[in-house]
């Protein structure tokens, strides 16, 4: 594999790989309680971050972190005062986050390599200091999804009987988003701010199609994802494609051939 | 004020008020139920009966009065092993979630950190409370592919899955056939009689709960009116559920 003996291609798999198993381990819970435009709205706080950090001249992964976060209690703080209308949430926070991001683009008056590579992923950007933050993140994500596993099927599954079940349901929320955002500003570096979400839902949604269990839509789920990013990573070396959108359109080709398989398996039952 | 606690009761509303956007739905309500009873509470749609069980499990928490169980205030209530619930949503569950039936039944089992090493309690857990609700074949089965009757047999085996003392339940055989919805009934008589469950439901089966409850809760004018004797139940109110007076020509299911 002569591709591994460039070690911009090393990094820029391990930061894949792991990305790929944590946005399809999220996704999953994200994609079952109806949340797939929170990572779309995360993504783009993230980028709004990514310029702010650009801007004011620090790392820009802190100011995707922090965006992500600070917009994920954003919307919850939202929800609440619109709980009938969730997606208002939604909606203002994706378009108030694009509009800080558009703004601060123009105040440093230049819309450079770097930060189009944060807007589509790139192969070459990712720096021995971004697999090491990828790699400790992901690995301390991991471990908490570990942990709450069971608090989170409960909730996932049925929300009302997971509180009377004895759950913290309203503290484990607000730590899941947290997570969310957490993976979302990882994930900007190799897919992208503006793919990010689409690999939280499309191996789900692969999953969804053809799990027999809660467990088996996770390994579903990540396998999807390991393999668009693995052959995504790998066409966009040889063909010179964007890597985000190489591996997005690849797992979109799984998700559609399953489903057609599926259908085609159905009708000859 | 406070009230002498009784030790068999399981729970009891104290001059309960409660308004959705300041108009009342429940006035002044008292109730008690002991350790082993079998209450149904009927009423028509509307009559707040869904809004009084979640003021017992504490899911909704009125402005005025007092809720207790077991003997605790339910504000600070902490024992939720001991009751089971439920809700009216469960018949609406999203068809296309990937789980079985044994993981579904196994989230009803929570312990907090403990839980994390105790993998081996609960499968004997899972699979006693399977048992139990008569579905034990079903295991490993997508909670999607089953019957509306056989799903309100998972949801009652996730709710007996932590073994408690009392169970609630919010129209649980919304939209299942008779005879499954009677088998239903059957199942809970037998877990009230022989397993000594309290078990309090909200039902429009008015059949099926005078036939099985041992008390009738009427739900109506804001107020709850507990009934020992079917003989005792306003005819006029039993033609408001059902939408029609029970004459010659209509028996109990």
């Amino acid at each position: 594999m002569f591709i591994f003996s460039f070690d911009f291609m090393q990094r820029a798999f391990i930061a894949g790989l792991i990305t790929a198993v944590l946005a399809a381990t999220l996704g999953v819970f994200i994609v079952l309680r109806r949340l797939s435009l929170v990572g779309d709205s995360l993504s783009h706080a993230s980028l709004a971050g990514v310029a702010g950090g650009m801007l004011l001249g620090f790392y820009p992964f802190y100011g995707a972190l922090l965006a992500a976060a600070g917009a994920a209690l954003l919307i919850e703080f939202i929800r609440r005062a619109f709980p009938r209308y969730a997606e208002v949430a939604l909606a203002v926070v994706m378009s108030s986050a694009m509009a800080l991001a558009v703004v601060m683009i123009s105040l440093k008056k230049a819309f450079n390599a770097d930060l189009f590579s944060y807007l589509f992923g790139s192969l070459v950007a990712v720096s021995p200091a971004d697999v090491a933050v990828i790699t400790g993140a992901g690995i301390f994500i991991l471990i908490s999804i570990a942990f709450l596993y069971r608090e989170l099927f409960a909730i996932t599954f049925d929300e009302e009987a997971a509180r009377l079940a004895g759950i913290p349901v309203a503290a484990v929320n607000i730590y899941f988003t947290l997570l969310t955002a957490l993976t979302v500003a990882l994930a900007v570096r190799v897919v992208g701010t503006l793919l990010v979400s689409a690999l939280m839902v499309i191996p789900p949604a692969v999953s969804l199609q053809i799990a027999r269990s809660f467990k088996a839509a996770f390994g579903i789920a990540i396998g999807v994802a390991l393999l668009a990013v693995i052959t995504g990573l790998y066409a966009s070396f040889v063909f010179d494609l964007a890597p985000g959108g190489t591996i997005v359109l690849i797992a979109s080709t799984i998700l559609v051939a399953v489903m057609v398989a599926k259908g085609a398996i159905n009708r000859w039952k | 004020m406070a009230y002498p606690y009784n030790k068999r009761e399981v729970v009891r509303l104290v001059d309960v008020t409660f308004a959705y956007n300041g108009s009342p739905v429940l006035e002044r309500v008292n109730l008690a139920v002991e350790a082993g009873e079998f209450l149904a509470l009927i009423g028509p749609n509307g009559a707040a009966k869904s809004t009084l069980l979640k003021i017992m499990v504490g899911l909704l928490r009125p402005k005025v009065g007092e809720v207790r169980l077991f003997g605790q205030d339910i504000r600070r209530f902490r024992d939720w092993h001991r009751i089971g619930y439920i809700s009216q949503n469960a018949s609406h569950i999203n068809t296309s979630f990937p789980a079985t039936v044994a993981e579904v039944v196994a989230s009803g089992y929570y312990s907090g950190l403990k839980g994390l090493f105790e993998g081996s309690t609960r499968k004997r857990m899972v699979d006693e409370a399977l048992e139990l609700a008569g579905i034990k074949e079903l295991a490993g089965r997508l909670i999607g592919e089953l019957s509306g009757g056989q799903r309100q047999k998972v949801f009652l085996a996730r709710a007996l899955v932590k073994r408690p003392a009392a169970l609630f339940l919010d129209e649980p055989t919304t939209g299942i056939d008779v005879s499954s919805r009677e088998e239903f009934y059957r199942l809970l008589a037998h877990l009230n009689r022989e397993k000594g469950l309290t078990v309090i439901i909200v039902t429009h089966d008015i059949g099926a709960a005078f036939s099985r409850a041992q008390k009738i809760g009427c739900v109506r004018d804001r107020g709850v009116y507990i009934h020992e004797k079917l003989s005792e139940v306003d005819q006029d109110h039993i033609a408001e559920v059902l939408g029609y007076r029970i004459g010659e020509n209509h028996v109990y299911l």
